[in-house]
């Protein structure tokens, strides 16, 4: 077992005192962790359904249930996988340099700050879910059988951040350009993503840059969880196994870029 | 291996250097090609050569950039040698950089219980040294403040009692002391040496001179990232002093240094500046100001030669002698050498202030006396050593 495995239980006070740090001070305290990404939500539904007119239409299906919650819903659905996508990705390209004390002073390995990272945000997303979780209950359908695909899809997101945050962690400390461009591309992403549309909606054009954006899969899985079609984790297959090749790779190029980063923090 | 007999550190032909390349995307591919040897290199450490047995206390010296964290974080495995092997058996506790992963925004308390995890202590282990973490910090109801509050002393305190509480077996020090105030630093030199009468092995890295010397029995003195001597701590200390005399253009420089907790009022030559080597006694009146807070200090005097370096010294401490002093804490006294037994030549004379136990200097005059001793006979050598000869029949 590599050491860093043995290891992982040092993570979670790591993540743990980055969560608490955070709010600490603030006067909603862990609440803003839900508003903030409640008050998104409101903003880009009243202006993509009020504005835009858009609608949640999947072609080939009979007509969503509609509304200004339906369609609410779907964003904040995409939307929590998004964010901690975004979130994950520009912060893992500092990550060395943010924990410069731990890479240069302490004997540690260093996957776990990735790790830490992961689960801290993991701990935003699970509380959204739950959120979300209250306002389907209370508003919508209820409980639907397709929540038991929620957990495979918050792996299959956690994998994918896994992969993501790595190898940008490890060039990051190099080439510290990433800092700056990849928050750019973050929210260049946001609309190559299907975060207000289903990714069946997207014109061809449109559709090879979706098939071709790693995001996709985790969002829709995750949505498709939701809103009850877990029909589509079946043609997600290719994608998952490109997952699972793509895991060793990036601990690889980790481990092999690893030992320049305390000359370089 | 029997257990007693395995060396605690054992670094072999280690060599540490780091590469100058500016450009970040070469430096990427030299890493990824895994040839990280090309290119312009900076070496911080050549071929070093280090066993330290179990329980030896070790004293690192040299000049600033000479390699002595270079080596120090080797030894703890933060760094990676680029060549040579290192073998360190025991669990390693490092004051390298104290409180490196404290979270200002927590309180004190919150960050012993989420740091502890990372010097090796399970969470019990935690709850049970927790009181005394805070105890030996001594920083009291400061413990549930967010640590950004703390004086940076409080929050050294908290580290470096933290750091020390884990039980180590190898201790590693990097000018940690240099820190805090007079009652913590006589406090954290009282748990070094507790630690150090347990057996446990410690590197000691600083720049005051007389700490390596009355802690260390062992001292190496690293030049220019090679060890230019590995040996008795009071000879690494005279080597390293005369090299650096050298370095400095040779020769004695004036220096004086005082604090609040004391200073030197005075100090001249009661005795004429020229003697006759053998007759005439060379005497040395001292009148310095000591901070009645503190307990009474000791004082140093050494001679030195032209060259710098110490030719004989006298220490309070050393011959049993107790200072004393006035309602004002001014101390006044005189140290005779009778019938100076140095021999022709010209001297200076610095005198130290120190703590009670001699390991803090509080204040010093280094070279401000000068004296020329002559003499009347042909004897070679700086000092004349009483002696007998007898015939062997």
């Amino acid at each position: 077992m590599p050491s860093w495995l043995a290891h992982v239980s040092l993570a979670w006070p790591l993540a743990k005192r980055d969560v608490l740090a955070r709010y600490r001070g603030s006067v909603l305290g862990v609440a803003w962790a839900l508003l903030l990404p409640l008050g998104m939500v409101v903003i880009y539904a009243l202006v993509f359904q009020g504005v835009f007119k858009a609608r949640w239409a999947v072609p080939g299906e009979v007509a969503e249930p509609a509304g200004a919650f339906g369609y609410t819903a779907r964003v904040f659905a995409g939307l929590i996988v998004f964010q901690a996508f975004a979130e994950v990705c520009s912060r893992a390209t500092r990550l060395m340099a943010d924990n410069a004390n731990l890479v240069k002073r302490v004997v540690f390995p260093l996957e776990l700050l990735v790790v830490a990272l992961l689960l801290q945000v993991a701990v935003h997303s699970l509380l959204q879910m739950g959120l979300l979780a209250v306002l389907l209950v209370l508003f919508a359908d209820g409980l639907q059988l397709s929540w038991l695909w929620l957990p495979a899809a918050l792996a299959w997101t956690l994998a994918l951040q896994f992969v993501l945050a790595l190898v940008l962690a490890a060039v990051g400390t190099y080439v510290r350009d990433l800092q700056h461009v990849v928050p750019v591309v973050m929210t260049g992403l946001m609309f190559l993503s299907p975060l207000f549309y289903p990714a069946a909606a997207a014109p061809e054009g449109l559709a090879l840059l979706l098939s071709l954006n790693p995001l996709t899969a985790p969002m829709e899985f995750m949505r498709a969880a939701w809103f009850g079609h877990g029909r589509q984790a079946v043609s997600m297959a290719p994608q998952a196994l490109a997952l699972l090749l793509a895991l060793p790779l990036a601990l690889a190029l980790f481990r092999r870029l690893r030992p320049g980063f305390a000359d370089l923090v | 291996m029997d257990p007693v007999e395995r060396p605690a550190i054992e670094l072999r032909g280690v060599s540490k250097s780091y590469s100058l390349e500016a450009s970040p995307w070469r430096r990427l591919w030299q890493q990824l090609r895994g040839d990280a040897s090309s290119g312009p290199r900076h070496h911080a450490l050549r071929d070093v050569d280090l066993h330290v047995r179990r329980g030896e206390v070790v004293g690192v010296i040299g000049r600033n950039g000479a390699g002595k964290s270079t080596l120090l974080q080797l030894v703890c495995g933060v760094l990676q040698p680029s060549t040579g092997t290192r073998v360190v058996h025991g669990r390693v506790a490092a004051l390298l950089e104290l409180g490196a992963g404290f979270n200002p925004e927590l309180s004190g308390r919150e960050n012993v219980r989420l740091n502890g995890p990372l010097l090796g202590l399970t969470p019990d282990q935690v709850e049970q040294r927790l009181p005394g973490i805070i105890a030996f910090a001594g920083i009291g109801a400061y413990i549930d403040q967010p640590v950004r509050s703390y004086s940076s002393g409080m929050f050294v305190r908290l580290a470096f009692s933290m750091a020390t509480s884990v039980e180590p077996e190898i201790l590693i020090i990097d000018e940690a002391l240099s820190v805090g105030d007079d009652a913590f630093q006589r406090q954290s030199f009282a748990r070094i040496m507790a630690l150090k009468d347990r057996g446990v092995t410690i590197l000691f890295c600083s720049h005051a001179l007389f700490q390596v010397e009355s802690l260390c029995a062992r001292a190496i003195w690293l030049n220019d990232g090679r060890i230019a001597f590995d040996g008795d701590s009071a000879q690494a200390v005279v080597e390293y002093k005369a090299w650096m005399e050298r370095q400095d253009g040779g020769g004695a420089r004036e220096r004086r240094l005082g604090t609040t907790r004391a200073e030197i009022l005075g100090f001249e030559l009661a005795s004429p500046a020229r003697l006759v080597s053998g007759e005439d006694d060379l005497v040395l009146q001292l009148q310095l100001r000591s901070d009645l807070a503190l307990p009474m200090p000791t004082v140093g005097i050494v001679v030195h030669g032209a060259d710098a370096r110490s030719v004989t010294a006298a220490g309070s401490w050393m011959d049993g002698h107790a200072l004393q002093r006035d309602a004002a804490g001014t101390t006044r006294l005189r140290l005779v050498f009778p019938r100076l037994a140095l021999l022709k030549g010209h001297y200076t004379v610095s005198a130290f202030v120190m703590c009670e136990r001699a390991l803090d200097v509080l204040a010093a005059a280094e070279h401000v006396l000068a004296f020329e001793v002559q003499q009347d006979h042909l004897e070679q050598g700086v000092v004349s050593l009483p002696r007998r000869w007898e015939a062997l029949t």
